[in-house]
Order: C-alpha cells, then sequence, then structure tokens
C-alpha cells in the first residue's frame, strides 16, 4: 500500500481510542483500525476530517510513498 | 477528438485484437466442439429406462437421508452455534474498550455466526421442500410419510427459532459494540437502515464482495446451464431446471446493469 500514515501516533497524542476517534470522525472503530493498518485508503473526505480533528494536515499524518 | 489520436487509437486496438482474435475464436471453436460431442454422447446414453431408475433410486434414498441430514443440521445449529454465540457476548460485555485485537476476534465470529446462519437457512429451505416433494411423489407407507413430514416441519420451526435467536442476538452486540449501527432485525426496513449505517470503509467492502459475488453468479450459471441441458437429454428433467436457470440468471444480470446506470446517472 503506498499511503502510510501515522495515525495511531496522533490518536496516542489526542489519547483516545479507536472507538472514540470513529466516533469524532464520524465512522466505525473498524475503519480506524483498518486505517492504521494501512489495509485502507479513506476518502479525501474522512482524510480532511481526521486532519482536522488531529488539528493537523492531512499530509502530517498521510503520506503517499512511490511504490518501487 | 483529435483525428491523429483517433487513428492512432484504432491502430492500437487493432493490433490487440490482431493479438487476441485468434486464440478467442479458437476457445470458442473448442468449446463449440465440446459441447456438440458431449450433446451427442449424451444423445447416445439416453435409456428410456435410466430416468425412471435415477428417480426411482433417488427416491428411495433420499426420502429418508434428508430428513435426517435435517436433524443433524438442527443439532449442530443448537449445540454449536449457540454456545458459540453466548461465549462471544460474554467476552463482548467484559471488553475494556481499549484491546482492538481482543474486539476484533469476537465481531469476527460475530460475522462467522451470522455466515452460518444464512448457510443453514439456505440449505433448510432447500431440504424442507426437496422432502415435501419426495413425500408427495413417493409411494412409501402413510406412517413414513406422516413421520417425514412430521420431522421436516419440526425441523424448519426449530432452525427459523434458532436463526432468529442468533441473529436477533448477534445484531443486538454489533450494535453494542458500534453505537453507530443502525436498524431492528425484525424491522422490514432492517438492511436499508443497516446499509445506510455503514461507513465509506464497510460500504466498500460491501460493494466489492457484491460485484465479486454477480461475477461468481455468472459463471455458476453457465455451468448449470450446460448441465441442465445435458441432463435434460440423458434424465429427461424437462425444461424447468433449465428456465429456473435463465431466470436467475437474467434476474442477476439486470439487476446489476441496472444498478450501474443508476449510480453512473
Amino acid at each position: 500500500m503506498p499511503l502510510v500514515n501515522r495515525l495511531k501516533e496522533y490518536r496516542a497524542v489526542l489519547d483516545v481510542n479507536q472507538q472514540q476517534m470513529g466516533a469524532l470522525v464520524g465512522t466505525s472503530r473498524q475503519t480506524i483500525s483498518q486505517i492504521e493498518r494501512g489495509d485502507y485508503s479513506p476518502s479525501v473526505t474522512l482524510a480532511l476530517k481526521i486532519a482536522k480533528v488531529c488539528g493537523v494536515t492531512v499530509e502530517d499524518i498521510f503520506e503517499y510513498v512511490e511504490e518501487t | 477528438m483529435d483525428k491523429k489520436y483517433i487513428d492512432e487509437k484504432d491502430k492500437q486496438i487493432h493490433k490487440e485484437n490482431k493479438k487476441y482474435m485468434p486464440i478467442f475464436m479458437i476457445i470458442l471453436l473448442a468449446a463449440g466442439l465440446l459441447g456438440f460431442f458431449v450433446g451427442r454422447a449424451a444423445r447416445k446414453f439416453e435409456i428410456s429406462d435410466l430416468s425412471g431408475q435415477l428417480e426411482s433410486f433417488l427416491t428411495k434414498t433420499l426420502i429418508y437421508v434428508l430428513p435426517v441430514m435435517y436433524v443433524i443440521m438442527i443439532l449442530i445449529l443448537a449445540a454449536v452455534c449457540i454456545p458459540v454465540l453466548i461465549k462471544q457476548i460474554k467476552k463482548a460485555r467484559v471488553w475494556d474498550g481499549e484491546d482492538e485485537e481482543y474486539i476484533e476476534k469476537v465481531e469476527k465470529s460475530f460475522s462467522n455466526l451470522l455466515n452460518c446462519t444464512a448457510f443453514f437457512t439456505i440449505a433448510s429451505f432447500g431440504i424442507f421442500f426437496m422432502s415435501m416433494l419426495l413425500v408427495e411423489s413417493s409411494t412409501v407407507s402413510e406412517t413414513v410419510r406422516k413421520l417425514v413430514i412430521f420431522v421436516d416441519l419440526i425441523c424448519l420451526v426449530c432452525d427459523l427459532v434458532f436463526t432468529t435467536i442468533i441473529q436477533s442476538g448477534v445484531i443486538k452486540n454489533i450494535r453494542m459494540l458500534n453505537p453507530e449501527k443502525r436498524g431492528n432485525i425484525f424491522a422490514l426496513n432492517f438492511r436499508k437502515k443497516w446499509e445506510g449505517s455503514c461507513d465509506e470503509a464497510e460500504q466498500y467492502v460491501m460493494y466489492k464482495a457484491s460485484y465479486k459475488s454477480c461475477k461468481v453468479v455468472n459463471t455458476v450459471c453457465m455451468w448449470l446451464m450446460i448441465i441442465t441441458f445435458l441432463t435434460g437429454i440423458v434424465f429427461k428433467t424437462g425444461i424447468m431446471p433449465v428456465f429456473c436457470i435463465a431466470i436467475i440468471w437474467t434476474c442477476s444480470n439486470l439487476s446489476f446493469v441496472r444498478e450501474v446506470n443508476r449510480l453512473e446517472k
């Protein structure tokens, strides 16, 4: 998956679990878990919501890495 | 569009066609020849008595086998699925809200239980209707007939009761674990509400799975059509099986195309 993320780190900073994070951005705990594992690439809307909740930019959380 | 672009694209597609067309034609020809020879072979094996013999054998065997299978199925449902449900409910209730691996395992078990009940429901209706048809068309004694009907009816009721208990238990607990989930399992609009409360990742999984299942249905229908056609020749099973498969195949494709058209608007 070329999209790597630091969602887990930012979630730790906010001191919320996946369920609470899901509620904050209007999604399920499973989706937060999948994003953190790198199994799911969120939509632009969800990525923006996550960034807003964390108080950072999307690029701070998500990074596109070229596949070699 | 630019004419140069059109010409170039046309050339490219033509070149690709030239590459793939012979293979496609060979496959078509081989399939046609295979169908022709299998059809002729099937005609050759047509024995006037075969369908009668087979029907008699199946009736005599299945009339006893199906109720036994049905009872075994219900016992599995009661003795395996319900204890698993109780165990998983207990696990879900003691979740600390933090251990993600723990709750993922519980949710996986809930999902497996739902899949099991879906499979058992299909099998249950299949066995019940087959058994009823066999009882009606067989020459077994009145006692056996009544016994088979009694066992089948009891099993059908048990299946419906157990399935409802398991499904409502699973849905209730999934809703407890995921407060955003909506829908009551006994309500007619359950599926719509449930789907509406699923987020983008869950909907993505659903749509991807639906597309895959549509592709599988297409392949299975094609093979079933060939098989039912051949058994129609050999065993005189009539046009009903072919007709039913054609209906299923058509419905599957029409609903897919209709939905694609709706979404593309």
